[in-house]
């Protein structure tokens, strides 16, 4: 067994936020002494320049009010002269000519709804798992961030795409309804969500698994040490499990096949 | 001439309409005023208040335009003009607004226009332009020169006329060929072998400066088809409507890796799923109607994949074979939608109304019993299930400023799904009779389900840089299902014993949701924030099975209660340097209530202490930190570094569980189990990411790109007979760079390599599915532009790939080649 202190990652994850949050307070306080340019880059529009939030706020009210709310509203990108906060730009590319001529779809300014590239400019580690085997096809142009992903607000403000309307699971059912739809035996670790089991953006192992083998289930899955307790034998559920882990997962084999719930068999046989 | 921009309160609509009763009131006072001035001479003061004319003669594309395009166009140009003054078109110009002439011909002293850019004394300050925030105010210099192109008589030039089209063709030739399982290769480059080609590539900008205009994209490359249009007809919105399809290759040997020892059957096709979909929308808009929005999609797949299961060998003389599975798909799912948009007064109202049928049928052929690496298998399985369902869901949203720092938003959701189904399993033998054969049918299967769901928010911007918001959601689903279902046993040939069933399920979830959150942006450039997520979920569930292969009855409630936050911050403390720190935790804890669980037979009712049973509790936590800095050293380098640590654990408690020793049959207490909390897995992962762009010279752009992973995931089992832990490590390189060697010319180069290693030494009774593998990629290419018309591309690759432990039978190695041609027109 290779023995390792029980929440003995926590401390370590603890210890880190600790670490960390010690070295923001001097950051905090030399940022009192910042300098104009910040290290955020915003796509490059040939001619353009920044014009702040404020501009857009015209045209698309009702983006730009529920902005700040957004994670990307953390984004220190201001505008140089006025300091006015300018993080519509940090992804849609400097405005004035967009501004200037009126405005208009895709006219002088960048969509990242359509182009995935320019999320993944910034989001770079993301591009890495875009290469893994198992994969969303975002890098072959075949979808969009914004197919999972609100850029703009966050779920409590916009309901009708976001908490209420796409609640647990209902992202992934855009597409994969066949797998989150309802069923006559529920497969109880869709309540807690695709995530746990499933990496959303790519990985090494098939179908976007987070592990490979049986340690998925097992998780969740309580293992009890079995007849007499000493004798070596795991039972998963008063059944004799110990030939049956060795044979890779759960489902792979033949078993529990119905990994997202099942309308025929309890088990989740089929 | 710059100052500082006030903060612009809400409620726009009531600003407005202020706005406009003033601006009517002055500008009858002004014209009045300038009557006088005019029969009196008596308006100097205000005429003499504004900058002077220039004194040159003005052009207009050279001095007047720019300062139009800058400060004007954005709310008097072609979209949406502003009181109706549009300042792009010269008769539109000498028009003036809806509220009357803006200049008089001639006369820059006596026009609207220059007093309210010069800002004059007499001019309500709301309707200096161009308003605060949209635009610096003009400069005496270039108040002047508008007053004197006023003065010479407007003169006026359109720029030189560009094509209302622009049109963008490429054709796309691929070819690769190689060494190893072609499938492999489909799978990883998503291409077909050998030669394919077609239409890359076609962009259509038709963009007038007046009237209808459209986007057309169009392709036709390899298993990739895409017809794309959106048409903007003024006055009455966009129509958007398209259709596409691409196709999803799969690897004819399953989705499951092999290690040495073991051999690999392959399918009788190349599994390929197509996925495609058209749609149409029509996004209405008019001025002053509400904002509409009607479209249909049908989305479709259509294929066979493979699975991450595997079958059983048809040759039962090979042990240690495994064969893949794989599933046939038909999936039809239309979808009409209707979105609703208005703003009356302070309320913004939001609905959408989706209908949604949806209709599966798959067949997948896989696993029958199998027990690796000493047994052989046993049965093929064959399962085909067709289900076909409606939903209807309508989402109601508001929106509403209660203060000028305080808004208000919400929302309801209300949701019904009406689903019947089918289901049948066979086995069949692959070489000797298994003792009996499954003939499982489930030919009714109805289900119902409502869900509501509402919220109400509140989000404050208290100034001094703070952001609040804190929200509570409610939502109720219940679900009922009824089947029949008869899991019959083919004991021998033509012996088949009947069981047949009936289930219920019924399900009632309540969940309650809290959230807070806040951000604080009192100081430039730097940004702290924290939210936090409470949830309370409770699930009460009735399931029954009378007769069939195992009956039960279970009544249980199983009540959640998950904790979320997360704090960080973003700041850039020095020029050119940013930093991003969060650290994220999440706790779920869940109890369960059985109030009943027993097995009804005919004999009676007996209890049933096992699984689910004598599940008591389950844990889990998960802790994330994440430290992300970027650093720019000069204009031409980057550097972005990201290093992300994970941890989870989970536990579950268990009710001790006795039973009785196989030799005395005497009970023995906690026989099964003692009951106790039990380690269900704990994971930690580590992910390092690096970054750097360089320019080292006005001709070179350099990128490399450097990602590892390394996870650890042990259970309870832990054991290197049963189940090591699932340990490895993750890699991946990427470089690549550009030269432009002439001005027509460029030249690039890419490397990547990538390895995974998740081996496991295991043991001999242990079925090895850790996998290792990497792979090298090395690639260039040219880019040049013939004329100003036509360019092409042409790219070569080496693909090398290798699984160590499958002994070379999965290795690859392949030329990959790729040339595009592209023609431009406007």
């Amino acid at each position: 067994m290779s023995g390792r202190g029980r929440g003995e990652g926590h401390v370590r994850v603890s210890l880190l936020a600790s670490l960390g949050l010690c070295g923001a307070l001097p950051l905090m306080w030399l940022a009192c002494s910042t300098v104009h340019q910040p290290a955020l880059q915003p796509p490059h529009i040939e001619g353009a320049h920044l014009v702040g939030n404020r501009a857009c706020y015209d045209c698309h009210t009702n983006l730009v009010r529920i902005f700040p709310t957004s994670p990307h509203a953390r984004l220190p990108l201001r505008t140089p002269e006025t300091h006015d906060a300018a993080g519509c730009e940090a992804c849609h590319g400097p405005g004035s000519l967009h501004v200037a001529a009126g405005g208009g779809r895709g006219r002088f300014i960048l969509n990242p709804s359509r182009q995935p590239q320019i999320c993944l400019d910034c989001h770079w580690e993301v591009h890495d798992e875009f290469r893994l085997p198992s994969r969303h096809p975002v890098l072959e142009g075949r979808m969009t961030c914004s197919q999972c992903h609100d850029p703009h607000g966050i779920d409590i403000t916009k309901p009708a795409g976001g908490l209420v309307w796409a609640r647990l699971n209902e992202t992934c059912g855009a597409c994969h309804a066949e797998q989150v739809r309802p069923r006559l035996f529920e497969h109880e670790a869709l309540r807690e969500g695709c995530t746990v089991c499933h990496v959303p953006h790519g990985s090494t192992h098939a179908a976007l698994l987070t592990e490979r083998d049986s340690h998925l289930c097992l998780k969740c899955h309580a293992q009890t040490p079995g007849p007499g307790v000493d004798s070596g034998r795991i039972f998963i559920g008063q059944v004799d499990h110990t030939e049956r882990l060795r044979m890779g997962t759960c489902w792979s084999a033949g078993c529990h096949t119905a990994v997202h719930g099942s309308d025929v068999h309890a088990r989740l046989l089929y | 001439m710059s100052r500082a921009v006030p903060h612009r309160p809400p409620g726009r609509v009531h600003q407005d309409c202020t706005r406009t009763l003033r601006r009517s009131a002055w500008v009858i006072s002004f014209l009045l005023r300038i009557s006088l001035a005019q029969a009196t001479e008596a308006g100097q003061s205000s005429v003499g208040a504004l900058p002077p004319p220039d004194d040159r003669p003005m052009e207009f594309l050279r001095d007047i335009r720019p300062i139009l395009e800058r400060s004007c166009f954005r709310c008097h140009g072609p979209e949406r003009p502003r009181g109706g003054l549009r300042l792009d078109r010269r008769e539109d110009l000498l028009r003036g607004s809806d509220a009357g002439p803006v200049i008089v011909l001639s006369n820059s002293a006596a026009s609207r226009l220059i007093h309210v850019v010069a800002r004059a004394p007499h001019v309500p300050e709301d309707l200096w332009m161009p308003p605060d925030g949209k635009a610096p105010p003009l400069t005496a210099e270039e108040i002047g020169r508008l007053r004197a192109w006023i003065d010479q008589g407007l003169p006026w030039a359109e720029p030189v006329e560009q094509s209302a089209d622009r049109v963008e063709a490429t054709l796309g030739m691929g070819w690769s060929v190689g060494s190893g399982p072609e499938s492999r290769l489909r799978a990883r480059w998503q291409q077909p072998s050998g030669w394919n080609g077609g239409l890359e590539q076609l962009t259509w900008l038709h963009e007038p400066p007046e009237g209808a205009r459209f986007t057309l994209l169009v392709r036709a490359l390899r298993d990739d088809t895409l017809l794309q249009m959106d048409w903007l007809q003024p006055g009455w919105g966009w129509l958007h409507a398209g259709v596409s399809q691409y196709r999803v290759f799969y690897s004819d040997r399953g989705q499951w890796p092999w290690a040495s020892g073991q051999a690999v059957g392959l399918l009788s096709h190349e599994p390929a799923l197509d996925i495609g979909r058209s749609w149409i929308e029509w996004d209405l808009i008019r001025e002053n109607w509400p904002g509409l929005r009607i479209g249909y999609e049908h989305a479709y797949r259509d294929g066979t994949r493979s699975l991450t299961a595997w079958s059983a060998s048809p040759d039962f003389s090979q042990r240690r074979l495994i064969w893949p599975a794989s599933q046939a798909v038909e999936e039809d799912n239309h979808l009409f939608r209707f979105h609703f948009l208005h703003q009356a007064g302070q309320w913004h109202l939001e609905d959408e109304l989706r209908l949604q049928w949806i209709n599966v049928r798959r067949a997948r052929t896989n696993a029958g019993f199998l027990s690796p690496p000493e047994s052989s298998p046993i049965v093929r399985t064959r399962a085909t299930q067709t289900h076909e369902s409606f939903q209807a869901a309508n989402a109601f949203r508001f929106e509403r400023s209660l203060r000028p720092w305080l808004r208000a938003t919400g929302g309801l959701l209300s949701s019904r799904y009406d689903a019947n189904g089918s289901s049948d399993l066979a086995d069949a033998i692959i070489d000797v009779w298994p003792g009996y054969l499954r003939r499982w049918h489930s030919p009714s299967l109805t289900v119902a389900q409502t869900a509501h769901a509402a919220n109400a928010n509140l989000i404050a911007e208290a100034g001094a840089g703070w952001i609040t918001w804190t929200g509570v959601q409610l939502e109720k689903t219940r679900q009922q299902t009824l089947g029949r279902a008869s899991f019959d046993f083919e004991w021998s040939p033509g012996d088949v014993w009947q069981l047949p069933a009936t289930q219920e399920n019924a399900r009632d979830r309540f969940v309650l949701t809290e959230m807070l959150g806040l951000r604080w942006t009192g100081l430039r450039h730097l940004t702290l924030y924290a939210d936090a997520r409470a949830q309370q979920d409770s699930v009460e569930l009735f399931e029954e099975q009378l007769g069939g292969d195992a009956p039960f009855r279970r009544d249980s409630l199983a009540r959640t209660h998950t904790w979320e936050t997360r704090v960080g911050l973003e700041c850039t403390p020095w020029t050119r340097v940013s930093v991003g720190l969060s650290h994220r935790h999440r706790q779920s804890n869940t109890d369960f209530d059985h109030n009943i669980d027993l097995v009804p037979t005919d004999f009676g009712n007996f209890s049933n202490p096992s699984y689910p049973a004598f599940i008591r509790q389950r844990w889990s936590r998960s802790d994330q930190v994440q430290i992300r800095l970027g650093w720019q050293p000069s204009t031409r380098w980057r550097m972005a570094f990201l290093y992300r640590y994970w941890a989870g654990r989970s536990q579950t408690a268990t009710d001790p569980l006795d039973g009785f020793d196989p030799i005395t049959m005497e009970p023995v207490p906690g026989f099964y189990t003692p009951g106790r909390k039990i380690l269900g897995a704990d994971t930690d992962l580590h992910t390092y990411s690096l970054q750097t762009i360089l320019r080292p010279a006005s001709r070179w752009s350099l990128q490399a790109q450097a990602i590892a992973q390394d996870q650890h995931t042990r259970s309870g089992v832990d054991h290197a007979e049963l189940l090591p832990a699932w340990v490895g490590r993750t890699y991946r390189i990427h470089l690549k760079g550009r030269w432009q060697w002439t001005k027509q010319s460029e030249l690039e180069f890419e490397y990547q390599w990538a390895m995974s290693d998740f081996h496991q030494d295991v043991a001999a009774t242990v079925f090895p599915i850790g996998i290792l593998w990497q792979e090298h990629f090395i690639g260039a290419g040219v880019r040049r532009q013939w004329t100003e018309h036509l360019s092409f591309h042409l790219r070569y690759g080496l693909w090398h790939y290798e699984e160590p432990q499958a002994s070379g039978s999965n290795d690859s190695l392949a030329h990959l080649a790729w040339m595009s041609v592209t023609w431009q027109w406007r």
